[in-house]
């Protein structure tokens, strides 16, 4: 679907013509936007991979202002061995030295844009980062969205809800039923996307939504 | 793509029912910067933003630095002396200072220092014991974002448009009290819990 036919969806469910009154494209846009971001944050259907640069004896890397980052799935030397997950409190309690023990990275910890990892390579080391991501943001009448096809449709349905809220009211109370809608959307992606994630070891599985 | 508070503002003028910026009073425009502001912070102290300091120098005889600016927790220090290895420091209450050594703000030792102590209103740290000589320090901390200005572009992940703009919804109808905007407000709150409650269990991992 494009984000024409999901704007104009979004418009028909809240009982508005293809050109409504009470809300503008604008509005339409934005919302089907935050419905489609909100829908990869919960359910990390869409990835992303990026190489970093590790520098030679550093145990440390803020990675780059990455906009569309949630979090990382996998971590790995370009072309070589992965990473496994820990955290700074385990790195910590398992070797105190962690941050000055010189050899191949075999582990790391991450904390928001902080990625902190033992060993150190002594020299500058390439990292490849296969990370959760948020969509990039839909602009244009024929842009299609990010998240499986299958989904787009639950996109109009989040949308709906989104515009309801400033109209607050009778209107928002007839579109939590769109709000129910999408939130069945995503807990059945997450779910599909648990699934894969255990099947591809991943490091981070998407957050478990109590919605519903 | 950076966050620019004023597309952020123009976004909210029909979510607040007004028909331009130019038509949302000062005190509205005021009550959402400290909507954005008051986000963030509350992200920030939930420990989703995180930074670091490497390399730092405490001359020999200071026990005290200033913590990094916008630091709200550290989360992991260590300390070395020139030549030496990295050595984890753990993180004492001052109470717990003033019990295992009461005459500490005296106390020199050769060895790099042990344990550090937060003040966070004064903005320092400060490490026991006091070191004979230079040492080098690693800081891990939380931070809190910028605070949130006029006509800004802020370098935050874009997830964060959404969760501002549906935070600022809330504050603002609920602080103003709209005529039947209340279920509104509450709706938006709802949904930005739900975003910062995600964020926080994808950042906040130690």
């Amino acid at each position: 679907m494009t984000l024409s036919e999901i704007r104009a969806d979004a418009f028909r469910l809240l009982g508005e013509p293809a050109t409504p009154a009470w809300w503008t494209a604008a509005e339409g846009t934005r919302a089907v936007n935050s419905a489609q971001r909100l829908f990869a944050a919960l359910t990390f259907s869409i990835e992303q991979t990026t190489t970093v640069t590790l520098t030679g004896g550093s145990a440390w890397l803020l990675l780059p202002d990455l906009a569309r980052f949630l979090v990382p799935l996998r971590v790995s030397i370009e072309g070589g061995a992965r990473l496994m997950p820990t955290t700074f409190a385990a790195l910590a309690a398992s070797n105190a030295r962690w941050q000055q023990s010189l050899g191949a990275p075999s582990l790391y910890a991450n904390r928001g844009m902080l990625l902190a990892v033992t060993r150190q390579p002594a020299s500058d080391t390439t990292l490849e980062l296969l990370y959760a991501a948020t969509p990039a943001a839909l602009a244009l009448d024929g842009d299609t969205p990010e998240i499986p096809v299958e989904d787009h449709g639950a996109l109009a349905h989040g949308a709906a809800y989104l515009m309801a809220l400033k109209a607050g009211g009778s209107v928002l109370k007839d579109a939590q039923s769109n709000l129910q809608r999408f939130y069945e959307a995503i807990q059945r992606r997450a779910a599909h996307v648990r699934a894969r994630a255990v099947a591809n070891a991943y490091d981070r599985m998407p957050y478990e939504l109590k919605k519903v | 793509m950076a966050i620019s508070t004023t597309a952020l503002v123009a976004d909210l003028v029909p979510a607040l029912n007004a028909s331009s910026t130019a038509n949302l009073t000062a005190a509205t425009v005021a009550q959402l910067y400290e909507s954005f502001n008051r986000t963030l912070e509350a992200l920030a102290a939930r420990g989703c933003f995180a930074n670091y300091t490497e390399s730092e120098t405490l001359t020999a005889g200071d026990a005290v630095l200033a913590l990094p600016t916008r630091a709200v927790a550290l989360f992991y220090a260590a300390a070395k002396l020139s030549g030496g290895v990295w050595s984890p420091l753990e993180h004492w209450s001052r109470a717990k200072l003033e019990a295992y050594d009461p005459n500490f703000a005296a106390t020199s030792d050769a060895s790099p220092p042990v344990a550090y102590v937060v003040d966070l209103e004064a903005g320092q740290v400060r490490l026991y014991s006091k070191c004979t000589s230079d040492v080098t320090l690693t800081e891990a901390y939380t931070e809190r974002p910028a605070t949130v200005v006029a006509d800004a572009s802020i370098e935050l992940p874009d997830i964060l448009n959404d969760l501002l703009f549906l935070a600022a919804i809330r504050d603002v109808r609920a602080a103003n009290g709209e005529e039947a905007m209340p279920d509104s407000a509450a709706a938006a709150g709802e949904l930005a819990a739900t975003i910062a409650g995600a964020l926080a269990a994808y950042w906040s991992n130690q």
